[in-house]
């Protein structure tokens, strides 16, 4: 009898330490990232064949109160956090090359250009009338460059932050290459920790972390194999399975608008998460912003330019398509307004030319070239006619002119920052819901562990009161001996 | 649903962290008084505020061209107004040689003396100049588009001025559409006035009282012109007068629109804010409540 008794004591007293030592584990990883609450499962020991009566408690695991559906559905809330975080902050940084609505943006410049040249057209051999126009549109090109660079600049920081260089050594990609490698690692321990039959639970909590993290980076699934491994999923393309790491790398250029990202084996990426959502902003959302600046540059080189070639200066320079340029006139002609930089006679329209665009450096030196007065004009004679210069201010109003083609690129630019904020919001709404649910199963409730502390106590001192009343029964017995 | 600690911690921050969001956008709406800070603002309204300020911008520039514009007007007006008096008296002095029958040789050569007189003071009111462009030289660039003999070396294209969005409005006549001349197929006044001066120097008599009725008829087409073309500048002046007027009414209505879209509209803003920071303190006292409160306080 006391021999069981004792043993069966011994049981109890060991279940207790277990939940008390569970319950101080549960408590000291409240805030642990990916921690999962732990529960000792206890079952009846059998009894013993010949009595009937039980032989204490069986430890039977300490399992993880996890839900591997919950855990899935914060996977992919996280994925799609990371890719709207990425994409709100990429729509602001490239939103800060359009500073409007401003007195000092190109908006603004634009119309002061046109003022200005409204102006001259009431004094066109004014040469401080004619030297204020050059200098707006000078300043004008300088604009249009910087918002493009700006833009490049932001472009060429995704890059790194991609790829790692710059100030970012490492990069996303390295990070992901460096997840997918300890999941692998981690899948490896937990296989060879349950085969010898030890707790895995923590290796459990530290691939829960990592996954979540690639699901922020990548936007991946997974699944869990009934060998306990995980196996990682990036839109078809497996990532990890069991011990098998793949490794990503960088493939094409953003300058070709097909950056991606691609397995050592070739396979193309679907990537989502914040690396896809730089994928878009480098091959997508930059170049057709600046494309588009282009098309406000071009539209304003363009026009002033064909302007510039079919009037006359005031000083009776005739443009080269003039009908005073013509044969035979043998004179040097206007020069064009705008040039790309570094070519001093012509300018050429293009995806990039906003980048390039700037105000001929021999019309800088000499304002008086520009042309003010109708190609009728005579060849070399001065005139005040100011045909030309009305129709140049004029271009400010143009519909499909190059303040037309900016605002609605600000418009463009503002809307779908607007957007990204909004999904931004409504991606964090989401996932908040879902961590609240997750965390409602594998979270730690301090009132519940502390009363599972409380009750595994005050168990331990009832079987602590047992074994004693036992030792007094048995030293009763032996007394009377 | 299980409420576990850190689902209580996630939730209070992550609703302290976007009532702050908000507090923090209209802190800045009323320090910077702006509505619209950045394109993402609102879209449509910082696109409509873009047009609206390009709009502000060219009717700004067409009170400065209208000023510019009035200017030569008025200018033109004036000269032009001279120029018919001139005339006029030119007129009175023919008709003076005409009518007396006791006019002598030297009566005659005094009426000349005059006329030379009124031919000086017409040469130098055609070449009347504003800042330093001669306003009766169309579109040529010379200063002086009449020589002393009243030769024409300015062109026939009036000079314009664009005011508002409509055609350029001429702002002054070509100097031939004033005094004759150049291509307009009407005697100068200065061939008209030479001719008088001719004819009454060769005293009373059939031969010059002939003439000088031709010379009168002659006149009287210059000074026809001459008027016609004052009506021309005072017609262009109420053109002006109109874009003036249409432009500065755009301009006002566009002014209250943008300040409507963009100012912030403080009152509204300062509620918001006071609104907002009355649910931040709530929270905050929730929080402050909220997070310490477990069993574990109570054992001891």
């Amino acid at each position: 009898m006391s021999d069981l008794t004792l043993q069966i004591a011994a049981s109890g007293i060991e279940a207790d330490e277990a939940e008390l030592d569970t319950a101080a584990q549960n408590l000291s990883n409240v805030s642990t990232p990916g921690y999962a609450q732990e529960i000792v499962n206890l079952s009846n020991a059998t009894p013993a064949a010949t009595t009937g009566v039980g032989q204490g408690v069986t430890i039977t695991s300490v399992s993880e109160g996890s839900s591997s559906l919950y855990d899935q559905l914060n996977l992919v809330s996280n994925g799609q956090l990371g890719a709207a975080n990425e994409t709100a902050s990429i729509q602001s940084l490239a939103q800060n090359a359009f500073p409007e609505p401003s007195t000092t943006g190109l908006s603004s410049q634009l119309s002061q250009l046109w003022t200005d040249m409204s102006t001259l057209a009431t004094q066109p051999s004014s040469t401080s009338a004619q030297s204020t126009v050059a200098q707006d549109a000078s300043q004008v090109a300088q604009t249009l460059n910087g918002s493009y660079s700006q833009l490049s600049d932001v472009a060429q920081q995704l890059s790194n932050d991609l790829e790692g260089g710059g100030t970012n050594n490492g990069g996303y990609i390295a990070q992901a290459n460096q997840l997918i490698n300890q999941v692998a690692t981690l899948n490896g321990s937990i296989l060879a920790g349950q085969t010898a039959g030890s707790n895995v639970n923590s290796l459990v909590d530290q691939r829960r972390e990592a996954v979540d993290q690639l699901g922020t980076l990548l936007g991946v699934r997974t699944t869990t194999d009934a060998d306990g491994t995980m196996t990682v999923m990036s839109g078809g393309i497996q990532l990890v399975s069991s011990t098998h790491a793949v490794d990503l790398e960088a493939t094409g250029t953003p300058s070709s608008g097909d950056l991606s990202v691609e397995t050592t084996t070739g396979d193309i990426l679907p990537a989502g998460g914040q690396i896809g959502a730089i994928l878009t902003g480098v091959n997508t959302t930059i170049p057709t912003y600046q494309s588009q600046l282009s098309s406000v540059a071009d539209s304003l080189a363009t026009k002033l330019n064909t302007l510039q070639s079919n009037g006359v200066s005031a000083s009776g320079v005739p443009g080269e398509t003039s009908a005073s340029g013509a044969p035979p006139y043998a004179g040097s002609f206007l020069p064009s307004i705008f040039v790309n930089n570094g070519s001093a006679t012509t300018y050429t329209t293009g995806a990039g030319s906003a980048q390039s665009i700037a105000v001929n450096p021999s019309l800088l030196a000499d304002p008086s070239l520009l042309a003010t007065a109708a190609g009728t004009a005579t060849a070399g004679t001065a005139t005040i006619d100011p045909t030309t210069a009305q129709a140049m201010a004029a271009v400010g109003q143009a519909s499909g002119g190059p303040d037309d083609l900016y605002q609605s690129l600000v418009s463009l630019v503002g809307s779908q920052t607007s957007a990204a904020n909004n999904d931004q919001t409504s991606a964090q709404a989401l996932s908040d819901s879902t961590t609240a649910q997750l965390s409602g199963v594998e979270g730690v409730d301090t009132n519940q562990a502390t009363v599972g502390m409380l009750s595994a106590q005050q168990d331990y001192q009832a079987v602590a009161a047992v074994i004693n009343s036992t030792t007094t029964a048995l030293n009763a017995l032996l007394e009377a001996v | 649903m299980r409420v576990t600690d850190s689902t209580l911690a996630d939730q209070l921050s992550g609703d302290l962290e976007s009532q702050q969001a908000t507090i923090t956008n209209l802190d800045e709406e009323l320090s910077s008084g702006n509505a619209l800070e950045q394109p993402s603002d609102n879209p449509v309204e910082v696109a409509d505020t873009m047009s609206y300020k390009r709009q502000i911008a060219q009717a700004a520039s067409t009170q400065t061209n209208a000023t510019y514009a009035q200017s030569w007007l008025g200018i033109g007006n004036q000269t032009a107004n001279q120029v018919i008096n001139t005339l006029q008296s030119v007129n009175t002095t023919v008709l003076q040689a005409l009518s007396s029958g006791s006019n002598s040789t030297e009566s005659y050569s005094a009426l000349a003396q005059q006329v030379q007189g009124d031919i000086s003071q017409l040469v130098s009111l055609a070449n009347t100049q504003y800042g330093s462009t001669a306003i009766f030289a169309g579109t040529a660039a010379v200063s002086q588009p009449y020589s002393s003999s009243g030769a024409y070396s300015g062109n026939s294209q009036a000079f314009t001025v664009q005011v508002g969005s409509g055609s350029p409005i001429a702002v002054s006549v070509p100097g031939d559409q004033l005094f004759g001349g150049g291509t307009s197929g009407i005697q100068s006044v200065f061939t008209t006035l030479q001719n008088i001066v001719t004819h009454l120097q060769q005293g009373p008599g059939s031969a010059s009282l002939a003439s000088l009725q031709s010379d009168s008829s002659a006149l009287s087409t210059n000074m026809t012109q001459a008027e016609a073309a004052a009506t021309t500048l005072g017609e262009s002046t109420e053109q002006v007068t109109a874009a003036t007027t249409a432009s500065t009414n755009t301009s006002t209505q566009l002014q209250k629109i943008l300040s409507s879209t963009e100012s912030a509209d403080v009152p509204t803003v300062t509620a918001a804010l006071q609104s907002d920071l009355t649910t931040y303190q709530a929270a905050l006292y929730a929080v402050s409540q909220t997070v310490p409160e477990t069993l574990a306080q109570f054992l001891k």
